[in-house]
């Protein structure tokens, strides 16, 4: 839960970028810091095993300025992928917000999609989260340019069917790699958690 | 919360995230076109390190180079971006591991140089000189790796620390040589020692 500093009419909301592993999460948030980093005073921290996959989580902080007189200072999270990694997962999953799931388009990666959002649902169920009751998430479909290469991709349809059908979450098509989509989608994670904050708060 | 009130905080939010992020397309607000491209080379080497895409960033740094006469800091840090590229080119996997790592340091600054307009002079200074201070240690420690010249025998020995003297101390077919070393002069020493005994057993001989 979003900590609100009354007093120093400061909010602090926390954002996790999940899915299934190599999918591009940490592409989105490295992106992300290269964006906006002559503009914040933080730095990006990330634990990568000797692989470079994420072990830890990576972790992106920033002051996003004011919004209605509150100074809003937003956490970008990302969590491994590997199935291996589930209790990191939970733990940095504790206090969210809002969420990314960052799907991989790769027609191969199906299943990892559905089962990486299953795990999702189950680990914020943990936490008494329920996803589908109004909690801000955003769908992003990434790797979206590897049908140049001819690599068989899911189609939009099918992926929205798989993991979207039910929430019925704003998503987007992106390109990690080239920063298509990563901005606005973030925008989007960050509008959205900040609406149902003031939601839950009114 | 009604919907005006609502509607109002969400205009707010994206007006902010306008005004922090840009207008959302990310690059393609950059002031400088010709600085994406350098970037986007300079990432390609994070990938991989080919001749093609040092030559990218060479040229790429070149054009800024003319872009940048009129500021010396970011022409400086153009300059030793360009100076790297060439010696990973020439060096290829022979290079300092480090030198990867400094070229990527270097356009991090050229980055916040060109794109943070609220840097003062003074930091901008600091930016460059932290830069060439690190430029100088590699450029050292690429100069210590250097083979020792034919015919400079004691520039080699100079170089040598005792760490390393301390090392050839300890090794064994350094002590075996040794060792023989000390074996012959003893023998010698005996040798002459024998001589003398019996020089002075003739000198006796010969004054009794």
């Amino acid at each position: 839960m979003a900590v609100i500093n009354i007093r120093k009419r400061e909010v602090q909301i926390k954002i996790v970028y999940v899915g299934p592993g190599r999918g591009g999460k940490t592409t989105n948030l490295e992106y992300l810091f290269n964006s906006i980093r002559h503009r914040i005073q933080s730095d990006m921290v990330s634990i990568k095993t000797h692989g470079d996959r994420t072990l830890f989580f990576d972790f992106l902080p920033f002051d996003l300025g004011q919004i209605q007189g509150y100074r809003i200072k937003t956490q970008l999270y990302t969590v491994p992928g590997q199935v291996k990694y589930n209790a990191t997962r939970k733990l940095v999953l504790k206090g969210v917000d809002g969420i990314v799931f960052v799907a991989d388009s790769m027609a191969v990666m199906r299943e990892k999609n559905i089962a990486a959002l299953e795990n999702l649902i189950e680990n914020l169920t943990f936490y008494d989260i329920d996803i589908y009751d109004r909690f801000p998430i955003i769908m992003q479909y990434n790797k979206r340019d590897l049908a140049d290469e001819g690599i068989p991709l899911l189609d939009i349809a099918t992926m929205q069917g798989d993991l979207n059908a039910k929430l019925n979450a704003p998503f987007f098509e992106a390109c990690a790699v080239r920063g298509e989509n990563v901005i606005p989608t973030a925008k989007k994670a960050i509008s959205a958690t900040i609406i149902s904050l003031q939601d839950h708060l009114a | 919360m009604d919907k005006t009130a609502k509607s109002k905080l969400v205009s707010d939010i994206e007006s902010q995230l306008d005004d922090f992020f840009g207008d959302g397309l990310g690059d393609t607000s950059s002031p400088t076109p010709s600085l994406e491209k350098l970037k986007s080379a300079v990432l390609s080497i994070d990938w991989e390190i080919t001749d093609a895409c040092l030559s990218d960033m060479i040229t790429e740094t070149e054009l800024l180079m003319s872009h940048f006469e009129e500021d010396p800091v970011t022409h400086a840090l153009l300059r030793m971006l360009r100076g790297l590229g060439d010696y990973v080119r020439k060096r290829k996997a022979r290079s300092h591991p480090d030198a990867i790592k400094r070229v990527m340091s270097v356009f991090a600054n050229i980055e916040t140089l060109i794109n943070d307009t609220h840097l003062e002079k003074r930091q901008r200074k600091n930016i460059v000189a932290k830069e060439i201070q690190a430029f100088k240690k590699l450029k050292q420690q690429v100069e210590s790796q250097k083979p020792p010249l034919r015919g400079a025998p004691s520039q080699a020995i100079s170089t040598q620390t005792p760490a390393d003297v301390a090392a050839l101390l300890e090794h064994h077919k350094f002590k075996q040589a040794m060792n023989a070393v000390e074996e012959r002069l003893g023998a010698e020493m005996k040798s002459l020692k024998a001589q003398v005994q019996s020089l002075q057993k003739q000198l006796a001989a010969l004054r009794s």
